[in-house]
């Protein structure tokens, strides 16, 4: 995410970073301390204990349990009615998405260069 | 913090988990893996075989066991990476903190390879967090350990500076902030802070 940001310096570009429990030690402090190293005005940080915006991608992708290690990307213009809509771009660590969507250098790059050009195409729609 | 983690490491030993606990020691021999993993109350799988094996080394505080579990359980990496008496020194100290009778329960298992136990001390309460990491292929032995105080861990962040982190409690409040930003791109990235 550090590499995307350093990369792309837009400001119509926005990252919203949920913090989650997977493990024992995640919590609310362990979320302050990430979100102090991974510093950007354009980067919200959020606490989530229960859970509940994993779960929110549950139906989306058909998955059995709550969506963890990804990363999805959205264009301007989205909105979601009641679940959220399949993203114009994902990377993810998980067993159950798509295996050519598995973070790598490769996806990061592909991730990257997505979100230029959704920033180009916002620039003249908005 | 009271904490030991080894990282991970792979061993080549093809012992299964069944025959770890056969002949060499007549302790061993008259403990099944399964009454175990049974007594402890852990899914019938590699890592609740595992784990189930070290919490009954670490509530009998027996050298002899604790250095035969060592011997059987532990990837070879792991267990060269400390002399075996630091590696006994490590399970005295756990018992120690624990002071048996202790308490399972509050299991977090991310993977198939890798648990977060709690354990609570029978005597003082205190309640700690124990991490098993084995093998991702047979003979699954244990490639890292952790153990720390759950108060400990907390005071870790008393100083943390939280209001750059707001709590979310529902998915509505979520979808609410996607959807007022729309004019922008966006990124959404769901992580472990740990």
């Amino acid at each position: 995410m550090k590499q995307v940001l350093r990369n792309i310096k837009n400001e119509r570009l926005k990252v919203y970073v949920i913090w989650m429990t997977a493990f024992a030690r995640d919590s609310h402090g362990a979320a302050g301390t990430r979100a102090q190293e991974l510093a950007d005005d354009r980067i919200r940080h959020y606490w989530d204990a229960k859970n509940a915006t994993g779960r929110g991608w549950m139906p989306t992708f058909d998955m059995p349990r709550p969506a963890w290690d990804v990363y999805f990307l959205y264009g301007a213009g989205t909105t979601w009615a009641d679940t959220p809509t399949y993203p114009d771009f994902l990377m993810h660590q998980l067993g159950v998405l798509p295996r050519e969507q598995i973070l790598s250098n490769e996806n990061v790059r592909k991730f990257e260069q997505m979100a230029k050009e959704l920033l180009a195409q916002s620039q003249n729609k908005f | 913090m009271n904490t030991k983690y080894v990282t991970m490491v792979l061993a080549t030993t093809t012992l299964s988990l069944s025959l770890c606990f056969q002949g060499i020691n007549a302790q061993f021999s008259q403990t099944t893996s399964e009454d175990l993993r049974s007594k402890w109350q852990f899914p019938d799988n590699p890592l609740g075989r595992r784990t189930s094996a070290l919490l009954e080394a670490l509530e009998r505080n027996d050298e002899a066991y604790t250095r035969q579990f060592i011997h059987d359980a532990y990837a070879q990496d792991l267990r060269n990476d400390y002399p075996m008496s630091e590696h006994l020194a490590w399970f005295t100290q756990r018992s120690k903190d624990l002071e048996r009778p202790f308490r399972a329960g509050g299991v977090v298992m991310p993977s198939p390879y890798h648990v977060e136990v709690g354990l609570r001390s029978g005597k003082t309460e205190e309640l700690f967090t124990l991490i098993v990491e084995i093998e991702q292929k047979e003979p699954y032995l244990i490639t890292g350990l952790g153990f720390e105080s759950v108060a400990d861990a907390a005071k870790e962040y008393e100083h943390v500076d939280l209001s750059k982190v707001d709590i979310l409690n529902e998915f509505e409040e979520f979808k609410q902030i996607f959807n007022n930003d729309s004019n922008y791109v966006r990124i959404v990235t769901i992580l472990s802070p740990t």
